[in-house]
């Protein structure tokens, strides 16, 4: 804002490089007329006279700016000549000075009663609640535009020290506006003197500082930080008051030396607060760092962001940190790599278990009239690792078991779950069960002994003697079936497991040729957002007919090559079996 | 009664009062990112409610499997209240795991609220 007024004053400047006595100059042209006060009958004080009167004449920049000053207010320069030079003069001065002030003259009505001050000069930086700034502060008078001035202390203020001449200071004004956009109150702190026969005024605005000490505050409370300076010299220490809190300390103990504040710090973090005082002694680089404090019975997070000045040989005079309390966060942070760390060690051991229930085998599984290739997809997602399965396996009777499945859930409870469930899909079919049977049985033991697990199952039972299969499936999608490159589904459906006790399954039954393929899988394969899963089945056997019309020649590796998972995010298990002529080991029940 | 609602990145949850049973509707992805949250709300709903139920699927684009436990878990829990299950806009296509799964064979659907709440068979209290 400084930075601001002072290059409008210099743009403006066509003569003189400031903005007041500049402002003097434009008057030339008659630009700014002010009304105000010409209605008054202004009257000049007395000390006008004493002004420096050749001022004008013996400045060619300054003799353009009298007329300029008398557009401003002709009236009172007609009656005091010498006025415009005093005002000229006190510009100049004001130009070169930081801050808030003005300078005012006192206008009397015939009786020679103060009615009003007319401000002739202001610094650059001056503000007033209107937001005018330096210059178009020039002009302007206090009963015409601040007209609840009048009568307060202030203007009691104004009118004692043009009687005295007795310079004072007035704090905690509080200055009342009506005005439409303008702060209703607002506080001031200001100093007037007597100069020239006019006031001295320069002012601050306390209601701006007080609300950004109260933000600064509200900022520290809530980030839960403090600043504090050690000045290494002196030996003077300042804390914030959210240092203190932080700290649990009453202020009226005072702040800590550093090597006091060392004693409060975890012994283990000791080093960390020596290499800070390293860091400080060499470098003006802000440093930060972290340590344990001591407060109270426990222990606190702190970090700190801290820097050091230093004097020409290099010496740190002064250190000034801003620091925070994390131990909440840090706290949160701890439990959630903790929680990360535990997840991905069930993540990992679920992985483990999955891979000794079912081990990956790249090579096709040889059994007696069929060929068999699965491929187990674990879910990049955790939350669905876990639940997927298949079996195949040779039961020796002449008959194979082929079934695939899924458990819903994740983790080490859906694997183990899982695994009981594949275990007594196999020990149900070793014991001679048909499909229907087998999940009869396994849907009221759910029922009964897991309530908490849903699951979904086909499970097939392959007679090499007639090559006829049988199966069902529980809740799961139907496989496909490829005969050439025709593709059907094998639909024979039941209810899911482990929901209703009562339910019963029934088998299909279908006479299966040479070099015909059954495709099983679990939903990850087809299910996708925004898509009927039937669809997703619908683009599976197109992708099969696709792959099996040229009839290449490993129709089974064909058909498994063509299947790709549609949903990574899920467990998904594909199970491709070839019906293969029957061997003479295989054939020898039928 | 007052109306409950729950919104996530991917899902909408919100139930009103049907007169003579809760309507709770359930818009976006019913997976495993919604089952924490959506369980808290049914807990929610049959606390406001009581086990007479109405979900409408109608504005799903996902159910995975979770969510079908979850679905079963609701439709457990109202009948073992002796209270009344049932499902609305469960044809789409997102909801085909309900078919797939034997739930739809089990479980009441209905093509619209009104219609399902016009089949309710008379509450006793």
């Amino acid at each position: 804002m400084r930075k601001d007024t002072i290059l409008k004053s210099g743009n403006d400047s066509g003569v003189l490089p400031y903005g007041g006595a500049n402002l003097l100059a434009r008057a030339v042209d008659g630009a700014h007329p002010r009304e105000g006060p010409e209605r008054l009958p202004a009257a000049a004080g007395p000390g006008f006279s004493t002004a420096a009167p050749g001022l004008s004449t013996t400045d060619p920049g300054l003799s353009t700016a009298d007329p300029g000053l008398s557009s401003v207010a002709p009236g009172l320069f007609s009656a005091d000549p010498g006025l415009c030079a005093v005002a000229v003069n006190v510009q100049a001065m004001l130009d070169v000075m930081p801050g808030c002030a003005s300078w005012a003259v006192p206008l009397r009505d015939e009786s020679g009663t103060i009615v009003d001050f007319l401000h002739l000069a202001a610094t650059p930086e001056a503000e007033d609640i209107h937001g005018r700034r330096g210059a178009d502060l020039v002009g302007v008078s206090t009963r015409q535009t601040y007209p609840s001035v009048v009568g307060t202390p202030l203007w009691q203020a104004f009118l004692r020290v043009v009687e005295t001449g007795t310079s004072e200071c007035l704090s905690g004004y509080e200055h009342v506006e009506d005005t439409d956009g303008v702060p209703h109150r607002s506080s001031y702190s200001l100093r007037i003197a007597r100069l020239a026969g006019g006031l001295l005024n320069s002012w601050t605005r306390d209601d701006v500082g007080q609300r950004f000490e109260a933000r600064l505050a509200r900022t520290e409370r809530l980030g839960n930080l403090g600043w504090g300076r050690w000045n290494l010299v002196t030996g003077e220490i300042v804390w914030s008051s959210q240092l203190y809190l932080i700290h649990g300390r009453d202020p009226a103990d005072g702040p800590l030396t550093l090597e006091d504040y060392s004693t409060l710090v975890h012994p283990d973090d000791v080093a960390v607060i020596e290499r800070a005082t390293e860091m400080w002694a060499r470098s003006p680089e802000p440093h930060e760092f972290e340590v344990r404090v001591r407060v109270g019975g426990g222990l606190r997070n702190i970090r700190v962001s801290a820097e050091a000045t230093h004097d020409a040989a290099g010496r740190p005079l002064e250190i000034y940190g801003v620091v925070q309390d994390v131990t909440d966060w840090r706290r949160t942070a701890d439990d959630l790599a903790t929680a990360n760390r535990l997840l991905e060690e069930e993540n990992r051991l679920t992985a483990h278990l999955q891979n000794i229930i079912m081990p990956v085998q790249t090579e096709p599984y040889v059994l007696p009239g069929l060929r068999v290739s699965a491929r187990y997809q674990p879910a990049e997602t955790v939350a669905y690792l876990g639940g997927d399965w298949y079996q195949v396996i040779d039961l020796g009777d002449g008959d194979v078991l082929l079934a695939v499945g899924d458990v819903a859930g994740h983790g080490l409870a859906a694997a183990s779950a899982m695994a009981k469930l594949r275990h007594a899909i196999t020990g149900l079919a070793f014991a001679g069960h048909d499909p229907a049977q087998i999940l009869t049985a396994l849907n009221r033991l759910l029922c009964r002994l897991r309530p908490d697990v849903l699951a979904t199952a086909l499970v097939a039972r392959y007679s090499t003697a007639d090559r006829t299969l049988r199966w069902t499936h529980a809740g799961h999608p139907p496989m496909l079936l490829a005969r050439g490159a025709r593709i059907e589904r094998l639909l024979h459906p039941g209810v899911l497991l482990g929901v209703f006790e009562d339910a019963a399954y029934t088998c299909g039954a279908v006479r299966l040729r040479p070099d015909d393929l059954l495709v099983m899988f679990t939903d990850g394969l087809i299910e996708r957002r925004g898509r009927d899963i039937y669809e997703g089945l619908d683009l599976m056997s197109d992708a099969l007919t696709e792959a099996l019309r040229p009839s290449p020649t490993d129709r089974l590796a064909a058909a498994m090559e063509a299947i790709v998972p549609g949903n990574e995010t899920d467990d998904t298990c594909l199970m491709v079996t070839q019906i293969t002529e029957v061997t003479a080991r295989a054939g020898r029940r039928g | 009664m007052s109306d409950l609602h729950l919104e996530t990145s991917e899902a909408e949850l919100s139930a009103t009062d049907g007169g003579t049973a809760g309507v709770v509707v359930i818009n976006g992805a019913f997976d495993h990112a919604l089952h924490a949250p959506a369980s808290l709300f049914l807990d929610e709903v049959f606390a406001a409610f009581g086990p007479y139920l109405i979900l409408d699927l109608s504005g799903l684009d996902l159910l995975d499997s979770r969510a079908v436990g979850l679905i079963v878990t609701c439709w457990r829990r109202a009948t073992d209240q002796d209270g009344w299950f049932a499902l609305v806009g469960a044809e789409r296509g997102a909801t085909r795991i309900l078919w797939i799964t034997g739930l739809a064979t089990r479980i009441p659907i209905f093509a619209t609220v009104k219609d399902a709440l016009d089949a309710q068979p008379p509450r006793d209290h």
